[in-house]
């Protein structure tokens, strides 16, 4: 089964790792995601595939059943769900229309290397990398950092806006250059 | 003997099944997502007990009246009807042999008899295909493809048919600090 690598115990130059975490534009992570909004609990077993911009994210039940699959490309986001297929601009629109599960996608996919795009309000761990951002009302704080072809990589991150809150737990990340 | 009667006779054959297992998910273009362990206790007619270990921890109670999904990560508990969740859980058909709802599918077996693939065409059921695999008497793995082509294959070892279960295992209670979200509308009591 898939050992998590021990917490990291490096620390880093705050911009050379940022600089390090976007040339990583080809990546695969495994792990659970969870959507809390009031009393609703909603979790799912996660897999999401980054090539660049485009991007694959397989949400499955814990028997292995698909949830729902949602690609985004160059030519526009569709998600299958139930036998479905459902398309739009933008992931994050499909998803919200169709689950009501209002999740960052887009902003995440750096987020989730623990990497700033800029224009984020950001703290840094003493160790250097990410700890928390605040952004368009989304608060995001990263933990677990573990080398990952020796780049330390966040394995849990927690975002949250009003009532909301997703919960991503990293089982395996896969750099893929 | 229809392949249907040859199935439910090995199924009901188990009796009481125990077995720990190796799952994997591979999506409809053939690329692993995701492998996880965990272990399997039946007890017919309609007791089953199903856990995925760490890191994909969940639980999985079927007490003859009611279903238990115990989910970590969220401490959540999701309470259903056992017969309801039949239909979109044919994993629970395990642990029914003789159970009605097995009426919803086709079955048909492979010449050696040792191969039972299971379908549905009912739209309500997230899965599509069971494909049971038997080694004589033992059932040794079982394949779950859902409509989206994503298929579960789940391999059984350390396998005991057969042999005496306590029913403790299939007992459910709320863990501490767990929320309930109980869509039972039968409102069985314990």
């Amino acid at each position: 089964c898939v050992s998590k690598p021990p917490l990291s115990q490096q620390s880093v130059n705050t911009l050379a790792h940022q600089k390090l975490l976007h040339q990583i534009q080809h990546w695969q992570i495994e792990g659970r995601i969870a959507y809390l909004e009031g009393k609703e609990k909603h979790s799912a077993n996660l897999t999401w595939q980054q090539k660049k911009n485009d991007l694959e994210l397989d949400l499955r039940s814990f028997i292995g059943t698909s949830v729902l699959h949602l690609e985004q490309n160059s030519n526009g986001a569709t998600l299958e769900m139930d036998g479905e297929q459902y398309q739009d601009s933008r992931a994050e629109f499909l998803l919200y229309n169709l689950t009501g599960w209002h999740i960052p996608v887009s902003a995440l996919s750096a987020w989730i290397k623990g990497e700033i795009k800029g224009n984020e309000t950001a703290d840094f761990a003493k160790q250097g990398w990410l700890s928390s951002l605040n952004y368009a009302g989304w608060n995001a704080t990263f933990s677990g950092y573990r080398n990952v072809n020796n780049v330390p990589l966040p394995h849990n991150i927690i975002l949250s806006k009003q009532q909301k809150r997703v919960v991503i737990r990293i089982n395996q990340w896969k750099i893929k250059q | 003997e229809s392949a249907k009667q040859q199935l439910q006779s090995k199924l009901s054959a188990l009796k009481s099944y125990s077995a720990v297992f190796a799952q994997t998910v591979i999506d409809a273009k053939g690329q692993v997502l995701q492998q996880a362990t965990g272990k399997i206790r039946l007890l017919q007619p309609n007791k089953l007990f199903w856990e995925v270990d760490e890191p994909n921890e969940n639980v999985l109670i079927a007490d003859g009246i009611s279903l238990w999904h115990v989910d970590p990560f969220v401490e959540q508990v999701v309470a259903m009807d056992q017969l309801a969740a039949v239909s979109n859980n044919p994993i629970v058909l395990l642990a029914q042999p003789d159970s009605k709802a097995w009426d919803e599918y086709s079955i048909a077996a492979n010449e050696s008899g040792d191969k039972f693939t299971v379908s549905t065409s009912s739209e309500s059921s997230q899965i599509e295909q069971l494909v049971f695999v038997f080694d004589g008497k033992t059932l040794k793995a079982l394949d779950i493809i859902d409509r989206q082509q994503q298929t579960t294959q789940l391999i059984f070892d350390d396998i005991k048919q057969g042999a005496p279960i306590s029913t403790a295992i299939f007992k459910f209670s709320l863990p501490d600090g767990y929320t309930l979200d109980d869509q039972r509308n039968v409102a069985a009591g314990d």
